[in-house]
């Protein structure tokens, strides 16, 4: 005699009271919850064409904030370069015309690279001098 | 309720829909399905996850069920498989994966829906030792009397390799409830 065949063939296990009895209302429970979840997902699919113009939306948004920014940037730095021409005229203003003839022949400024074209610029003060006052440096020269 | 054959019920399922169908094949197929379940998962809980999804995958597969396959054969996959994987997701969650063996072993000790005496729990022993596929052969073979044939078309295996499968499990558990 085989080993096996002392061995019974019926099943060993069995299952809590009702078990099969319950088991469609389980499962119709899950099946409801799992379609709950899926119908979730389908109201998700349904609002999409909402949900991808409000995403529109939003895009156009952002690129028009980040265009005012860059505005506001450009207008700060103009800002700023009216700030400096300010303040470079003003120092003019307060630089009396021989003055700034002294300073533009001095050698110092004669050796910058920036004094190349300090002829025109004298040129362009000339004109705006006293020529009373021209001819006056002119004598000391 | 009623039982019908499966043909009858591939034919409702033509006419009245799955929502109908799927209550009657439930009815009938529910118990066979959990034993076969029950005896690759042990445990209770765990075979009646395993039975649930089942049925899900069935509910979803319904509507490309093609009537040159067997309901009955269908379904059987449809439960093997979903065992298998219930299996793995345990194996690959454990650190060790002899942990599993140990772990259903120990939870059939104290199972309170476990019926069977110490003979029984030896013989339940030595099964749990063979590889998950020789184990499913084995029990469709020798507690469910599910012939080669039919074995065949559920675990997609051909008859010959099953005969030699069922065969290496039967000389595995002989040995090992000699030696214990």
């Amino acid at each position: 005699m085989k080993e096996l065949e002392k061995y019974p063939e019926t099943n060993p296990f069995k299952v809590p009271e009702g078990y099969f009895d319950n088991f469609e209302r389980n499962l119709s429970e899950k099946l409801m919850k799992k379609n709950s979840s899926e119908n979730g997902l389908g109201k998700l699919s349904s609002i999409k064409p909402y949900l991808a113009i409000a995403a529109g939306f939003l895009l156009i948004f952002s690129l028009w904030f980040m265009f005012l920014s860059k505005i506001d940037k450009k207008n700060v730095a103009s800002e700023t370069r009216t700030n400096s021409e300010d303040l470079i005229l003003t120092y003019f203003e307060s630089v009396s015309s021989s003055e700034m003839i002294d300073i533009l022949c001095s050698e110092q400024f004669q050796n910058q690279d920036f004094a190349i074209n300090y002829e025109k610029d004298v040129d362009l003060l000339i004109d705006d001098i006293d020529e009373s006052i021209l001819l006056d440096e002119m004598e000391d020269i | 309720m009623q039982q019908y054959q499966d043909e009858e019920l591939i034919e409702m399922l033509k006419v009245n829909g799955k929502e109908f169908t799927l209550s009657l094949i439930v009815n009938k197929y529910k118990e066979p399905l959990y034993w076969h379940i029950r005896k690759i998962t042990i445990d209770h809980d765990d075979a009646d996850d395993v039975l649930q999804n089942t049925f899900i995958k069935a509910w979803k597969g319904l509507d490309g069920f093609r009537a040159d396959s067997k309901l009955y054969t269908w379904l059987y996959r449809i439960a093997t498989n979903e065992s298998i994987n219930f299996l793995k997701g345990k194996k690959k969650k454990a650190t060790f994966p002899i942990d599993i063996n140990d772990e259903m072993l120990n939870k059939l000790e104290s199972d309170v829906y476990f019926n069977g005496d110490e003979i029984q729990f030896k013989l339940q022993k030595a099964i749990m030792q063979l590889p998950d596929k020789q184990r499913i052969v084995f029990n469709m073979k020798y507690f469910d009397n599910i012939t080669y044939n039919q074995m065949s078309a559920i675990l997609e295996t051909s008859e010959g390799a099953l005969k030699a499968s069922y065969h290496h499990a039967v000389k595995k558990i002989e040995e090992f409830l000699k030696s214990n």
